[in-house]
């Protein structure tokens, strides 16, 4: 009969950034027809598809006088617009301009303008996020010393003005930031942030531990208040006490709780349940929140880097210091397992052909022997 | 995506089976040696980058040219390979039979109905293994044909599987006695010697033992249960009158066939045939048969004695073509539902072969055989289609109600089967035209299939216009209004872009007035008041600019659409005023003029263009702007006379005042 199971056949396709550094950052745009890296090189890049599984460079300009970290797209349904943090302290927003049905050799052009420069950080901006497009245009940046800041754009035909709606102090370090993409505006889902910090623990703090575990904590929720008109702390996740260098809030799909990814020294899935109004009422308004820690994976043995959901958060993926990106998936039981793991192959090093920009996908080998891998 | 979406039971999955149910893949170059990052792009594509992650260092020395490679990975999905379109498609059409039958007779008996259409499905898969057969054969590059081989292998099994399913859960069998139904399923699917055979019958001469595979050809045939062929074979041979042979014909005559019609209850049946095997086994004892192996052979396949079946064994490429005849001759009053001892014997024949690692088919047969449908389901999801096979088989099974799987004693089929409708229903979002036949298997999951579906749809690329058309229309007929506005938004956000967005300080949308108007009819869609809004200022400033309105048939017709926005109802109205001072209805036309310019909903920057579109309704020959209309002019004129150049400014003053002059004593009638 031959063997059937040639199942999970993935295939890779390796484009070459040419960037002058580090890439920081990589982002797809909505419908990941379009892509956007950003570097140390201070360059940010734009990438289309040809529409022949390729990827053509079609803008790359200095967007920064420092380290480029992050890179986010808007809703198309504001135009095409970027929006990029950097260590030079300021947050931008770029606006691609000119025909982008134009034919001929003009095609391949595109200008990307900065249409806004946002300068209220007097630290390296670490994360920016466009909240979720019913809130309306609404971006949300943190920076190192702690403050996030909300930013609205009254008039989405007007990108140069923006204003600072909030600034939340936070007192650690903000590495990293996502917004609850829940869609219902009601009552019991405000709109929602989901904040990490990356701030070392402090090591003299340990020795006491019962009065310093607040201190400790790494992920904050933030809540809008319609009433206030504020952002408040509504929960900090006791259950991470490592710093944190990324989180993702799953995309609901109409359940009753939240999913957040924590890439911290494991990947983590927590479920966070609010809590209905009559029982946090009961127990004054301590009580949000029942969290709970889904998964707890530790296969990367380091420090993670990354967590990103797809498009309907089913899978998440994973990167850290291992080198390797692990997929994850919910069984329809609700439990969390690895599903795939992608490795540096270190045997086959150095051997394959000069990689050239518009390299088809070729397909990817599995190891062949699963079983060598290290797993604790 | 499909990957291996349960553990064959909680409890029993170690460790290390884990670890060998993730696959690792190896990634190309050796781009990847400090920390990497990752971000999902659409579907089942992601991305894997270079990262640093310090941010106290603005550049960094260290790094070297290797490390600015993106990697894209996909996964490779067969299904949507043109050839297995059809597939596809033709499935999907049964599904949605399926769906429908359950939905219009929730309490009536449908086994007949259900029988049909898991026929239905398996001829599907039929025409797809003879469309690979055909394209194989055509196929000149080794590499494809190799692959389209792996395909046929592949849709193969699946149809053997289904098979067997189908005889075992779906269709009727009289009595429940199975034999003939798994015979059958061992000649369709493993027709060994059949040809030999056919070719010895039709040549019909005596002595036919001195084909090579005489002997082969005839256990063939008494171990896949034709006992009249292989009589007639034997009758070939050159020594049939022999005692041996009449002996050995005798005992396969008299066998006794089981027949649900036949008259006689089970138990008299099997009386009758254990008193017939032991006939055989004293005939067998007695020594007869001693002279000529072969004709002992048959005979002690016939007593169901098991080292007869292991001494066949090397000659079968596998252990189903044992099953049948095992079952023969051991319990043909088998029910369906106890099959598994008899699977378990013929897999041990198996595990006495050489390079015999328990095959998935193997194991899927086997649990199949023991009416273990979940772990039939965890192998088949194993299998390289992308979960078409778990997906439509689990369903059928489902909705037959022979589905019943319990994890700590909750009932979890339904949530396996959505699970698996769910995978399979969003893969095929991801394809660029198989995407709305991916949208009607998530409207069969309830809620989750439609939340998903939301945000796929919501991401389809869209690259025409009716292309988006075709998507709001199926988002409109799944009830998915959300992702019809949201949908027509964006267009509209592109259209009002490309009209040329390039302004200074930010300013957008001054673009062309087609931009504009395809816009309009994007916002009007959308019912989107904000996209309404820019269109409209979009088509006031072109018409400032250029002197064309755009969209004036739909603005003249949109009726209560326009209240959706001030500006737009400003532009409608506007559009009706054109109309009517064409028509020379300079009288009505007035009338609104004066409407707008009084409403307080005109942009600034609309002024003067208004303002002067008073001067030729004050030179008409009849008055038609009364005396308070002037004043009301008059009045927004010096309000606003920073909108008009000094000279226009005059000599709008200067017809004002006239028209004044004409209508202070008889004024314009009412």
């Amino acid at each position: 009969m031959g063997e059937l199971a040639t199942n999970n056949i993935f295939e890779s396709q390796t484009i070459v950034a040419d960037h002058k550094d580090l890439i920081h950052d990589v982002a797809y745009d909505f419908y990941g027809e379009r892509m956007a890296t950003c570097s140390s090189d201070q360059y940010v890049k734009v990438w289309d598809t040809d529409g022949q599984g390729g990827w053509r460079l079609t803008a790359s300009w200095k967007a920064h006088h420092g380290s480029v970290w992050k890179v986010t797209w808007a809703h198309p349904e504001f135009g095409q617009v970027l929006a990029t943090c950097s260590f030079d302290r300021t947050a931008a927003i770029w606006e691609e301009v000119g025909d982008t049905t134009a034919s001929g050799s003009e095609k391949g052009l595109r200008t990307w303008v900065k249409r806004s420069n946002l300068v209220d950080s007097r630290t390296s901006v670490t994360d920016v996020k466009f909240g979720p497009k019913h809130l309306g245009l609404l971006l949300v940046t943190c920076s190192a010393d702690g403050i996030i800041r909300i930013y609205e754009a009254p008039d989405v035909m007007n990108l140069a003005q923006w204003t600072l709606q909030h600034e939340i102090p936070t007192k650690v370090s903000i590495s990293c930031l996502s917004w609850n993409p829940s869609l219902s505006r009601s009552n019991s889902n405000p709109p929602m942030l989901a904040v990490g910090s990356d701030e070392p623990n402090n090591v003299n703090a340990t020795g006491t531990q019962s009065d310093k575990v607040a201190n400790n904590e790494k992920v904050f929720i933030y809540e809008y208040s319609e009433s206030s008109r504020r952002w408040t702390r509504t929960e900090c996740l006791s259950s991470v006490v490592e710093p944190v260098n990324d989180l993702a809030f799953a995309p609901n799909l109409g359940r009753s709780f939240h999913l957040l990814a924590v890439a911290t020294k494991d990947v983590r899935i927590i479920k966070i349940e609010p809590l209905p109004e009559s029982s946090s009422a009961t127990n004054g308004s301590a009580v949000r929140f029942k969290t709970e820690v889904l998964a707890a994976f530790e296969q990367h043995n380091s420090c993670v880097w990354r967590v990103a959901w797809n498009v309907t958060g089913t899978l998440l993926a994973s990167s850290g210091d291992d080198c390797c990106v692990r997929l994850w998936k919910m069984q329809y039981m609700n439990q969390w397992k690895g599903v795939a793991v992608f490795k540096n192959d270190a045997a086959s090093s150095e051997s394959t052909a000069p990689a050239r920009a518009h390299t088809t996908y070729t397909r990817l080998a599995a190891m062949a022997n699963p079983a060598h891998m290290p797993y604790h | 995506m499909n990957f291996s979406s349960f553990s064959s039971s909680p409890t029993v999955a170690t460790e290390a089976q884990t670890v060998k149910r993730v696959k690792t893949f190896a990634l190309p170059d050796k781009c990847f040696e400090k920390r990497i990052g990752c971000a999902w792009r659409r579907g089942n594509q992601f991305g894997i980058y270079p990262r640093s992650q310090n941010v106290n260092k603005t550049t960094s020395d260290t790094a070297s040219k290797t490390d600015d490679k993106i990697l894209n990975i996909r996964q490779n999905i067969i299904l949507f390979t043109p050839i297995l379109r059809k597939l596809v498609n033709e499935a999907n059409g049964t599904f949605l039979s399926v769906q429908k039958l359950v939905e219009t007779s929730k309490s009536s008996d449908n086994q007949v109905e259900f029988l049909k259409l898991s026929r239905q499905y398996r001829s599907i898969i039929r025409v797809c293994i003879e469309s690979l057969q055909e394209a194989a054969e055509k196929e000149t590059d080794g590499l494809e044909k190799n692959t389209l081989l792996s395909y046929i292998t592949i849709f193969y099994s699946i149809e053997c599987i289904w098979h067997l399913c189908e005889i075992l859960y779906i269709d009727i069998i009289p009595g429940e006695v199975v034999l003939p139904f798994l015979l059958e399923w061992v000649r369709f699917h493993f027709p060994c010697h059949e040809q030999t055979a056919a070719q010895l019958l039709e040549a019909c001469e005596r002595g036919s033992e001195d084909h090579p595979e005489y002997w082969d050809t005839v256990i063939g045939m008494v171990v896949q249960g034709r006992v009249d062929v292989a009589r007639a074979l034997l009758k070939l041979h050159s020594t049939a009158d022999a005692n041996e042979f009449k002996l050995v014909d005798n005992s396969l005559r008299s066998m006794p066939v089981y027949s649900v019609y036949g008259g006689i209850s089970t138990g008299e049946f099997t009386i009758s045939w254990k008193h017939w095997q032991a006939e055989c086994r004293s005939k067998l004892s007695s020594g007869v048969l001693a002279q000529t192996p072969q004709l002992e052979l048959i005979m002690r396949l016939m007593t169901g004695e098991y080292s007869a079946f292991e001494s066949i064994r090397t000659k079968y490429s596998s252990w189903f073509d044992m099953l049948g005849g095992w079952l023969l001759f051991t319990a043909p009053w088998a029910r369906r539902r106890e099959l598994g001892a008899a699977g378990a014997a013929c897999a041990a024949l198996a595990a006495g072969a050489p390079a015999s690692r328990a095959s998935r088919l193997d194991v899927a047969v086997r649990a199949l055989l023991e009416g273990d449908l979940h772990q039939l389901i965890h192998e088949i999801q194993q299998i390289s289609d992308n979960g078409w096979f778990a997906s439509h088989l689990t369903d059928m099974l489902y909705h037959c109600g022979k589905l019943q799987i319990l994890d700590h004693q909750t009932d979890v089929t339904s949530r396996l089967r959505d699970s698996l409708i769910l995978e399979y229903g969003s893969l095929l979002m991801e394809h660029k035209s198989l995407w709305s036949v991916g949208l009607s298997y998530l409207s069969f999951c309830q809620p989750e299939g439609p939340k998903r579906a939301e945000l796929l749809l919501e991401r389809l690329p869209i690259d025409t216009e009716a292309k988006a058309m075709r998507v709001i229309a199926e988002a409109k007929k799944y009830g998915l209004v959300d992702v019809a506005q949201s949908i027509s938004a964006v267009m509209g956000a592109r259209r009002l872009g490309a009209g040329g967005a390039a302004g200074a300080g930010g300013a957008r949308g001054a673009g062309g007035a087609r931009g504009a108007g395809a816009a309009l009819a994007w916002g009007a869609r959308a019912r989107c008041r904000a996209l309404c809004a820019r269109a409209a200022h979009a088509a006031l400033r072109a018409y400032c600019a250029e002197r064309a309105l755009p969209a004036a048939d739909l603005l003249l017709s949109a009726g209560a659409a326009l209240l959706i926005d001030d500006t737009l109802l400003l532009l409608g109205k506007y559009c009706d005023f054109h109309r009517l001072y064409k028509n020379r209805e300079f009288r009505k036309a007035a009338k609104l003029l004066i409407s707008l310019i009084t409403s307080n909903i005109v942009p600034e920057y609309f002024w003067s263009t208004l303002l002067l579109d008073t001067l030729p309704l004050l030179e008409t020959d009849e008055p038609v702007l009364s005396a308070d209309d002037t004043y009301e002019i008059m009045l927004c004129l010096e309000l606003r006379s920073t909108c008009l150049s000094a000279e226009k400014a005059d000599l709008l003053r200067l017809a004002l005042a006239r028209n004044l002059a004409r209508t202070a004593l008889i004024d314009v009638d009412e």
